[in-house]
Order: C-alpha cells, then structure tokens, then sequence
C-alpha cells in the first residue's frame, strides 16, 4: 500500500516537471499547469503538521481545474487527500488574488504509532476531504509563479477493529470505531510551473 | 469596473474564509458494539448428571485440543469436547461430542480424561470415547476461574450452561482523548532475573506426558501428575488412581499465568509478565528456578533441552506492544538469557518437531521456521490465510486450531507443506 500511493505520488511529481516544461511555450487556449504546495496545518490539534499536496490542473483563462493528492499529518493522523482541485484568479497582471476550493477523498495512512489500538481485526477508515481557501500569486514568467494561501479543510478517516478471544470470556465479542473529523486551516507557499 | 468586481468577488470570499476559521474543531466520534451475554443458569446436580457423551455435533468456537492415538479431543469453549476419530488425518472425523459446561482445558492419561467444568475438575474413562463415564468431580480446583475480569461462582447452587446473546452499541465523544486505551506498559525492556532455588537435577527419570498439548494448555501431564495452573497458582494433582484424581499441593504464582508445559524435570510456566521454570524431580513439589521477566503481553512458551521459545503477543487482553518470538537460553536455568528474538505479527501458540520450530501467527498464518540456528531462525514455509491459534506437529502431522476450523497439514517433506484435511466450523 505504501509503496503504490509514494509511486503515485512521484509519477504526479514527475509529470509536473516533464509536462510543465512541454507546455510552457504551447499559445494555445487549454494550458497545462502544475502546482506543489507546502505548508503547515494548524487548529486545536496539539501541533501545527506539514502539508504537502501536487496539483496537475488544466488552466483554461482564468480557471485551473485539475487533480491532486497529497500528505497531511494534522491531528496526528497521517492520512493521503486525492481530490479535484478548483481555482479561479483574479486580475490578469503578475499580481493576482485567488480563490480555491478541492474535494475528494482521505486515505488513512497512518503510522503504527498513531493507531489507537494494535489488534487482530483492525483496520483503517476513509472518508471525505474537502478544502476551500484564498491566496495571492506572484506571475513570474507565463504560467510560472510563487504565492501563498490560507485555506479551510475538513479531513475524515477512522479506525475500527474487533476482537474475539479464544478464552472463555463471553463478554468479549466486540467492536470498536473511532471517526475523527479534523476542521482545520492551512498555510501553504505555492508555487505553478 | 470590471476590475473593481473582481476585487470585490475576492474580498467576499476572504470573508468567507475568516469567518470559516471559528469552525476549527476536531471530533471525534467512539461507538462501542458489544454482545452482552445472560447467563443461563442450570443446577449443579442437574449439570453433573448431564456430562456425558452425545452425537458429534458442529465445531462453533474451537479451542484447545489434546492428541492422543488416533483421536483429537478439541475443545469446544465452554460446552465441552468433540471427540475426532483421526484414525486417517486426510479425511478426519467428528464422531460425537462430550457435554461439559464452562470446559476449556483437557488431558488425557490412558483411559482418563480429565477436563475442568468452571472452577471443578472432570475426570471421564473414555475407554469408549463415544460412551464415556465420568468417575470422579474435584469441587473448586480452579477458584479463581473468571469471565471477562469477573470472577466466577457458583449462584446458590447454580452454575452458567448457557449464554443468551444481546448486542448493544454505545456512542460516546472521544474528542479529548484519542490516545491508546488498552495498553498500560509497552516498555518493551526486558529485564532477566533468577529466583533462589536448588540447581535443576539433568537425571530425571519420569516417564513422558501421554498425548500431546498444545502450547496454549493449562494442563500437563507428567507421570502420575496432572499439573493444572490457574490465574496465579499451580496445582499439583495426583492421578496415581486414574479415575480419582486428588489435589496435593497447591503453589502459589504470580498473577496472570496463562500456560504450562513439560520438558523433562521442568515445568515452563507463561504469564503475562514472565515466565517461569519450576523442578519437579519432586513430581510434587514443585520448586521455583528461574524467571524471564518481559513487558505484559501474552506468552505461550515450549521448550528444548537448552532453549525455551516464548511468543510475546498483544491483543484486546494481553495488553502490551510486543509481538515478536523470544529465543531464551535456558542451559543455565538460575539465570536464563534472551538469545534472540524475531518480529511477528501476532504469535500465539508453538510447537517444535526435530529443527522445525511452528509459530500460529494469528491472521498472517502459519509460520515454519528452520530453528538449527538458534541465532538464525530461517522462514521456510508461511501458510497464510489462516487465522491460526495453537499448534500441535509430531511425526510428520501438524494440526491447528483456528478461527475457522482444525486444519491438518503433512510436513514429512519440510520444503513442500501440504495441507491434507480441514474440519470448518459452522457459524
């Protein structure tokens, strides 16, 4: 499973880089645009965690419609949002306002450490991303450009697991689930190529 | 104009966001599903008059087993025995079933049968063992016989035959506190210690245990002695008269003592904080050597002439971190020492034939090492899909108890493992 989502991630990464510089010089109305966003992740969890996300996205005027993934490890659960990402800039000179929004879905990804329980049954639960926010971009050259953003975002995952015991303990057939719905903000420096 | 819209769309937008923020929070929903469990109670006069033997009926909840010639008694958790004609192992046969209520131990010594029912021992002659005859009840030998943490008793000359079956959910917030529930000590240092005691004899001169245990038992039979451990003390039980067995000693343990087995003059004690190696060259007296101390896990243990092999597992019960095989050297038994240990998944019960070390490993299956090399156990065979509990492998046959069923596999050919039967449970 690890494995799978890092060569899935990298081939994201990849074709960003191969693909920007194909495009880059392209006049045509449907550009391809890549964008790698890093930043922390901060709410009432104990600690602000890394963020890290790679969007491929078609940028059509000024609109960028493309699909994205990446890591978050807010609120100590490590888990991969795949989603479709949205933006819309403002202005047409090197300064523009933007605003974004992505929904998907969250893989729990999470470390052994971060498990609430180690047991026979267990497993892991999914669920719903989603990410709106505002940033600002500075146009370095075409579609090259560095900026930042403040967005909102709701990840949900969980945990389940069941025990049965052997021993003569009637009592004991269980199940347990935890569902975590993590609200929280972001910081990112972006940066498009 | 049109710029000013825009500017305005933005600023509208960055409202949004920063009224957004007063919605950061995280929750955190636990729901609980447990089967609650009545018990239903019968007279103790009424349970006793009903031990004996009836028609083979299905394996629900496969325990413990015990082989012994051509039969396997398996544990059914708290109903009793199903006896298992194994006369042909490829093609096994559930040939009748032994009604003992609260059972899940058993051992047998030629034409006796012993079994605890609760906190009573059993003994049945099964010289026919689809007609078996019960000779004596040992009242209270395991007092301390529990459900879930409560202890069990009897209830006005009562005792529980059956469990009636209520599921219930509870849904609660656990928003403050996502941290681990269950494990109270995952240290995972070990700490070796020897106890005071009489140096181990190498001259014992008793006979073997008849039949076979799995690693997993809280029976063993050596000679005329049925040893039989408890939640903290070992009982020494005297089968000189086979069919009238006598309690006649009691030795306190530590709490939390889950197995035991026989090697030669020595009994192999596991707990959940150690184990334990006690002489018998008295066969009833046993004495205390020494001790390997662990973090609080499970841990089943088999022996050889100079290692003893303990799996360390966590779980919903056996709290802990650990799940890993220990390798310990006990040729200098006042002061044992870990050799080695290997990470498993979850390990439960063992057993070694010649080199062949076998290792249940929970839902990653059967595991079968090449132990020549103590220091270098070398993975020779994994049977996954099979959510694997104890193990018995003797001459070529290895049976296994598991969530689904009793499996037999053929191991004369060590690099090719077949398996040749399996008896399914039914749901």
């Amino acid at each position: 499973m690890a494995k799978i989502i890092t060569a899935i991630i990298c081939a994201l990464i990849f074709s960003n880089t191969v693909q920007a510089q194909q495009k880059f010089d392209k006049k045509v109305k449907l550009q391809y645009v890549g964008n790698f966003q890093i930043g922390v992740a901060t709410g009432v969890a104990e600690k602000n965690e890394l963020v890290l996300q790679v969007i491929n996205s078609i940028l059509y005027k000024s609109w960028f419609v493309g699909l994205g993934a990446g890591i978050d490890q807010y609120g100590n659960k490590r888990s991969l949002p795949f989603f479709i990402a949205l933006q819309k800039a403002f202005l047409k000179n090197n300064h523009q306002p933007f605003i974004y929004s992505n929904i998907g879905y969250n893989i729990s990804w999470l470390k052994s450490s971060q498990k609430v329980v180690i047991a026979d049954n267990y497993k892991e639960l999914n669920g719903w991303y989603y990410e709106v926010g505002i940033g600002y971009k500075y146009v370095i050259y075409k579609q090259a450009a560095v900026g930042i953003s403040i967005g909102y975002s709701l990840k949900q995952q969980g945990e389940q697991y069941s025990a049965f015991g052997f021993v003569p303990t009637p009592t004991q057939n269980y199940s347990d689930k935890y569902q975590y719905h993590f609200k929280h903000l972001t910081f990112k420096i972006n940066c498009w190529f | 104009m049109k710029k000013i819209k825009q500017i305005s769309n933005f600023i509208f937008a960055a409202t949004i966001i920063f009224f957004i923020q007063g919605c950061v929070k995280d929750t955190c929903k636990h729901s609980y599903t447990y089967a609650r469990f009545t018990p239903v109670y019968t007279t103790i006069a009424e349970v006793r008059q009903n031990i004996k033997s009836s028609v083979a009926t299905a394996i629900k909840a496969p325990g413990k087993m015990f082989v012994i010639g051509n039969y396997i008694f398996l544990n059914e958790i708290n109903k009793g025995i199903h006896v298992i004609n194994n006369s042909n192992p490829a093609a096994p046969q559930n040939v009748g079933f032994i009604n003992i209520p609260g059972n899940v131990d058993v051992a047998v010594k030629g034409n006796i049968l012993y079994a605890d029912m609760y906190s009573d021992l059993v003994a049945l002659n099964i010289s026919n063992p689809l007609q078996v005859v019960k000779t004596a009840i040992v009242d209270n030998v395991f007092p301390n016989r529990s459900y879930n943490g409560n202890f069990y008793n009897y209830n006005q000359g009562k005792i529980i035959t059956d469990w009636v079956r209520s599921d219930t959910t509870i849904i609660d917030d656990c928003t403050q506190n996502q941290n681990p529930i269950w494990f109270t000590d995952g240290s995972g240092i070990f700490t070796l210690q020897s106890t005071l005691g009489s140096t181990a004899s190498n001259s014992f001169a008793g006979g073997a245990p008849t039949g076979i245990a799995g690693s997993m038992a809280r029976f063993a039979l050596v000679q005329n002695v049925l040893y039989t451990v408890g939640q903290n003390e070992l009982k020494v039980i005297n089968i000189n008269n086979a069919a009238n067995p006598i309690v006649s000693n009691t030795v306190s343990l530590a709490w939390g003592i889950e197995t035991i087995y026989p090697f030669k003059d020595k009994l192999f004690i596991g707990g959940s904080n150690g184990m334990y190696m006690y002489n018998i060259n008295n066969l009833y007296n046993p004495t205390q050597l020494g001790t390997f101390t662990h973090a609080r896990v499970c841990d089943p243990v088999i022996a050889d002439d100079d290692f003893a092999y303990v799996t360390l597992r966590n779980g919903s019960m056996c709290t802990g971190f650990l799940n890993e095989l220990n390798v310990v050297d006990i040729s200098n038994i006042m002061a044992p020492s870990l050799q080695k240990k290997y990470d498993l998944f979850n390990p439960h019960g063992l057993s070694k034939d010649g080199n062949l070390l076998f290792v249940c490993d929970g839902i990653d299956g059967i595991k079968v090492f090449d132990a020549t090399d103590r220091q270098n156990l070398i993975l020779k065979k994994q049977i996954a899909n099979i959510d694997s509990y104890d193990v018995i492998a003797y001459n070529g046959l290895m049976i296994v108890t598991a969530a689904d069923g009793l499996y037999q596999f053929n191991y004369t050919n060590a690099n090719n493992i077949i398996q040749i039967s399996k008896i399914a449970i039914t749901q």
